[in-house]
């Protein structure tokens, strides 16, 4: 709620601004409301991450304050038009609502509706579940918020923690505000409508109908790329609303000479170029257009200059944080990239040595040695239906050839000094595709959302083709319409299904957790990852374990150390951030971790360990139970806990037991009724899942017989090591591969199998 | 050209541009009948971009084989057209069929509905022991795009006919442009469609768990 209401505090404090700016255009006014909103979001947070200030209250009142003065300078400078606000807004609700007696928007807006009424049940009912999002957003976000301050994760852990943060500051605001994760993923469904707006609003300034500015904004919105990361904590979306910001007040100020559209560019700007260190080229190539927007703006040197500056100091506050600390910590503002023109380096190269980024040409030289290489990027539509989402038809058969064929045509007149009409949209499209041109071949399939950017100012223009075909052309340009509209709505089922087998980063299948939040289950958010590769789905139910023995639901926290393997443990900090990641060297980590999870990754078909930070061998664990007891495990999973943590009776061991006996109840239905003629004296080792209801039968006293928890992979070292006068038994289910069953239960519809081996005998 | 577009630009010079270069508008028709070639050729059994993973073996040399084939058929296409709009001389009324031809072809992009099939010819190639194991290819996968086209071409045939001059012609450069991007964007579109209609009943039975957890049940 919090979060929500502050939210709406620097919306409307920027709209007010918006009006007291004169800012006509009702799409523009609301990208300037939601940009400047986003620049008082990022700039309290960096101020006070910076600080060590980045508390709850800190925030919160600070960005009450920084609101209600631009509230208050807005009033103040312009009282009418401020004051006449609602009225223009209201007129530009009913003119919003006009716009859907068209079939066309109105067919797209009920789609748009519905997608992201998913993707927001999406994002509210599953945890952050993106690879990239574990394993190098959210860890400096999450750290940060637990901290207070700023800080750099591990560079040998990833090298990614150093860059930029400004977008993602918009995933650490419900963090901070909130003290959870549960609105972390919502960031980029906000953007996603900033991005919408700033198409519809260079539409408009490109001579587009009002009517074929929203339609293409909609198309946007309906992109499976934009679907696909609007839940997800990624930043390309967001990075598309800024540099749609940035598009929209530069060709403002070149079109119409406005010297405060130079403001919301540089808002927009200044986002951009402290998000990702590739849109440092878009803002670079954005400087000529500023520089002639800006003499357009006044003729008088000392106006011009202001104007220059209503473009360079958002710019420069809100960028410069995160180039300088990287200087200055790690002696290179674009860490780890090389800085250099040509052979001479200016900040040498950071990447590991085996880093398939290094030796990678651009993607512009790739293409130009092998043009095939275009028809497989188009024609493939990477990352469709595999990492991020694709572009759609449209973008690649409609905009992009429109885009390249502008803004060649805008130089061209230009060459010939036939005026400079299209110039700033032009430059803006090969502007936004310049990232993506200069990024590496080797990432060529999964960047293209990089083009996100170019789609901006693309469809503004294919908005404003549309509209001129459908003045001049009427069938020709209803025909183009409908196709479209058509095609646009083949994004949206790419929301369903979940056995693909690449969909990696960003599951959408969110019927379990609603159903299990239906029936009040004992069951965390991550129980309902699935096929995610790198990890998230097979450490699925370890999180869910540790998330819910570390904060069950109605009951206190009790945060834990944890020791953590996997490419993507970095990210795991549970729902309420009560799970710190021990390996990660934080200056109040105790000597031992409270916890230990190993993840046995699959890498080139061989489970290994990955491990990072200060390392705790799996040797160094399994196999023993003096230290730590393997409390969880799965196939690909062990988590131990410190003995002194399990005392009987305990707290954690009172929560280890409610997890047995919650989590499946039919697991101890089926240990109860596996009637084992085991003896007083004897140790059973149970693997999975099944121990876990034996587990719980010992913990409860029902039991004669001790019951130890077991990983598969260390069945032999831990028999040699159990001392005792009975027998070593080992019970494990059955499986296709492995031993037949030798007994069997009947639980409900379930048959479930399990063998029993005579481990040791003394 | 109708009468009516003859109304409209009584009193004005033809412009090459607005009155009708017209081996562009032969361009436009050489353009969809390009596509067409395309949409019938495109081996959409044999390539594997049908799942949109270009991971897969094979994917990018097949995506690559078929952009070429679109662009091999656009440039024929593009060839035959001028040529046959050239050859066809220049009377107003050969220049008025061309003109409204360019608009009705625009129908053909609708042959990109063969796409939808592609799932099932994808399954015909990979069939372990043979087309006798393999769902049978329907006629629907020819029947349906070609019904599209002939009930959109007719719609648009009606459409250009009578009074309206702007309905009828179009820009003929422009006309050429905006059949190039009706294309591109329709290639893609066929070799595409397999992996969003894959995506269909899974897509629909999430929408009904959606309407299900809106409405609280």
């Amino acid at each position: 709620m919090l979060t929500l209401s502050l939210t709406a505090l620097t919306v409307l404090a920027g709209l007010a601004a918006a009006h007291a700016l004169r800012i006509g255009a009702a799409a523009e006014r609301w990208l300037f409301a939601g940009t400047s909103a986003c620049a008082t979001i990022v700039l309290v947070q960096t101020i006070l991450g910076a600080t060590g200030l980045l508390t709850r209250p800190a925030v919160a009142l600070t960005t009450i304050v920084v609101a209600a003065a631009v509230a208050a300078a807005s009033v103040f400078a312009a009282r009418a038009a401020v004051g006449g606000a609602w009225r223009a807004e209201l007129a530009t609700l009913r003119e919003a609502a006009r716009l859907l007696r068209h079939p066309e928007i109105a067919a797209l807006a009920v789609m748009a509706a519905a997608a992201f009424a998913w993707v927001l049940v999406a994002a509210a009912l599953l945890p952050p579940r993106s690879v990239d999002d574990l394993g190098h957003h959210l860890p400096p976000v999450f750290e940060a918020a637990v901290r207070g301050r700023f800080v750099l994760p591990p560079l040998n852990l990833h090298p990614w923690f150093a860059y930029p943060l400004n977008a993602d500051l918009l995933s650490l605001w419900p963090v901070v505000l909130e003290r959870s994760i549960a609105l972390v993923n919502f960031a980029q469904a906000g953007t996603a409508g900033l991005a919408a707006l700033s198409i519809a609003a260079l539409a408009r300034l490109a001579q587009a109908s009002r009517r074929m500015a929203v339609f293409c904004g909609l198309v946007f919105l309906l992109l499976p790329v934009t679907l696909r990361q609007a839940g997800a904590c990624y930043t390309d979306v967001t990075i598309a609303a800024f540099f749609g910001a940035a598009a929209v007040g530069v060709a403002g100020a070149f079109e119409q000479g406005r010297a405060t559209s130079l403001l919301l560019a540089g808002l927009g700007a200044g986002l951009l170029a402290g998000t990702k260190y590739h849109m440092l080229f878009a803002v670079l190539l954005m400087l000529p257009l500023v520089a002639v927007a800006a003499r357009r703006c006044s003729p008088d040197a000392r106006r011009r200059a202001g104007a220059t500056l209503l473009f360079a100091a958002p710019v420069l506050a809100l960028a410069s944080f995160w180039l300088l600390r990287n200087l200055l910590e790690l002696g290179n503002p674009c860490y780890p990239y090389r800085v250099g023109l040509g052979p001479l380096t200016i900040f040498a190269n950071r990447l590991p040595a085996d880093s398939p980024l290094l030796g990678s040409p651009p993607l512009l030289l790739g293409i130009l040695r092998t043009p095939a290489t275009v028809w497989r990027i188009v024609f493939t539509d990477c990352g469709l239906g595999n990492v991020d989402g694709g572009l759609g038809p449209v973008f690649w058969g409609a905009v992009a050839p429109l885009g390249f064929w502008c803004a060649a045509a805008a130089l061209w007149r230009l060459v010939r000094r036939r005026g400079s009409g299209g110039l700033a949209l032009g430059l803006l499209f090969l502007a936004g595709a310049f990232p993506y041109a200069a990024s590496q071949a080797a990432t060529a399939g999964v960047t293209t959302r990089f083009l996100l950017t170019a789609a901006v100012p693309g469809f503004a223009m294919l908005a404003a083709a549309l509209t001129r075909r459908l003045e001049s052309t009427p069938v020709v340009g209803r025909a183009a319409v409908v196709g479209v509209a058509l095609i646009a709505g083949l994004g949206v089922v790419q929301l369903g299904g979940d056995r693909e087998p690449n969909e990696r980063k960003q599951t959408m299948n969110f019927g379990p957790a609603a159903a299990a939040r239906a029936q009040h289950a004992f069951a965390s958010p991550w129980r309902f990852v699935q096929n995610a590769a790198f990890g998230p789905n097979r450490l699925a139910p370890a999180r869910d374990f540790l998330d819910l023995v570390t904060a069950p639901p109605g009951e206190a926290v009790r945060p834990l150390w944890i020791y953590a393997t996997s490419r993507s443990a970095a990210g795991f900090y549970g729902r309420r951030l009560q799970n710190r990641i021990w390996n990660f060297g934080a200056p109040d980590r105790p000597a031992t971790p409270d916890a230990l999870v190993y993840y046995f990754a699959r890498i080139e078909g061989v489970e290994k360990v990955e491990a990072s930070g200060d390392k705790i061998p799996w040797e160094d664990i399994a196999g023993r139970r003096d230290r730590c007891e393997l409390v969880f495990a799965t196939p690909e999973t062990a988590v131990f806990f410190r003995r002194e943590l399990l005392a009987p009776g305990g707290d954690m061991w009172r929560r280890i037991l409610a997890y047995y006996e919650k989590a499946d109840p039919t697991l101890a239905v089926v240990a109860a009724k596996t009637a084992l003629p085991f003896a007083e004296g004897d140790v059973v080792l149970a693997t999975d899942p099944l121990g876990f209801g034996l587990k719980a039968l010992e913990m409860t006293s029902r039991l004669r017989y001790q019951v130890l928890l077991v990983h598969r992979r260390e069945i032999d070292a831990l028999v040699g090591n159990i001392r005792t006068t009975g027998t070593v038994w080992l019970v494990a289910p059955a499986t296709a591969n492995g031993p037949t069953a030798t007994r069997t239960v009947q639980v409900g519809d379930r048959l479930v199998g399990f063998f029993v081996l005579k481990a040791a005998s003394r | 050209m109708s009468g009516g577009a003859k109304a409209g630009n009584a009193g004005r010079a033809p412009s090459a541009a607005t009155a009708g270069f017209q081996p562009a508008y032969g361009a436009s028709i050489g353009v969809a009948v390009g596509f067409a070639c395309f949409a019938l050729l495109v081996p959409l059994g044999g390539v594997s971009y049908y799942v949109g993973a270009p991971d897969e073996p094979g994917a990018f040399a097949a995506a690559a084989r078929a952009g070429w084939l679109w662009f091999a058929c656009t440039a024929a296409g593009v060839l035959w057209g001028v040529l046959v709009a050239w050859l066809a001389g220049a009377g107003e009324r050969t220049r008025s069929w061309l003109a409204r031809g360019g608009v009705v072809f625009l129908a053909a992009y609708l042959l990109c509905l063969r796409g939808a099939w592609g799932r099932v010819a994808r399954e015909l190639a990979l069939a372990p022991a043979g087309p006798a194991r393999a769902p049978a290819a329907p006629a629907a996968a020819w029947s349906a795009p070609l019904l599209a086209v002939v009930v959109a071409g007719a719609a648009l045939w009606i459409a250009t006919r009578g009074s309206r001059p702007g309905a009828a012609r179009a820009p003929a450069l422009t006309l050429a442009g905006v059949h190039l991007l009706c294309s591109l964007t329709a290639a893609i579109t066929t070799v595409q469609l397999a992996y969003y209609v894959s995506r269909t009943p899974a897509f629909l039975r999430g929408l009904g768990r959606l309407a299900a957890f809106l409405a609280g049940r």
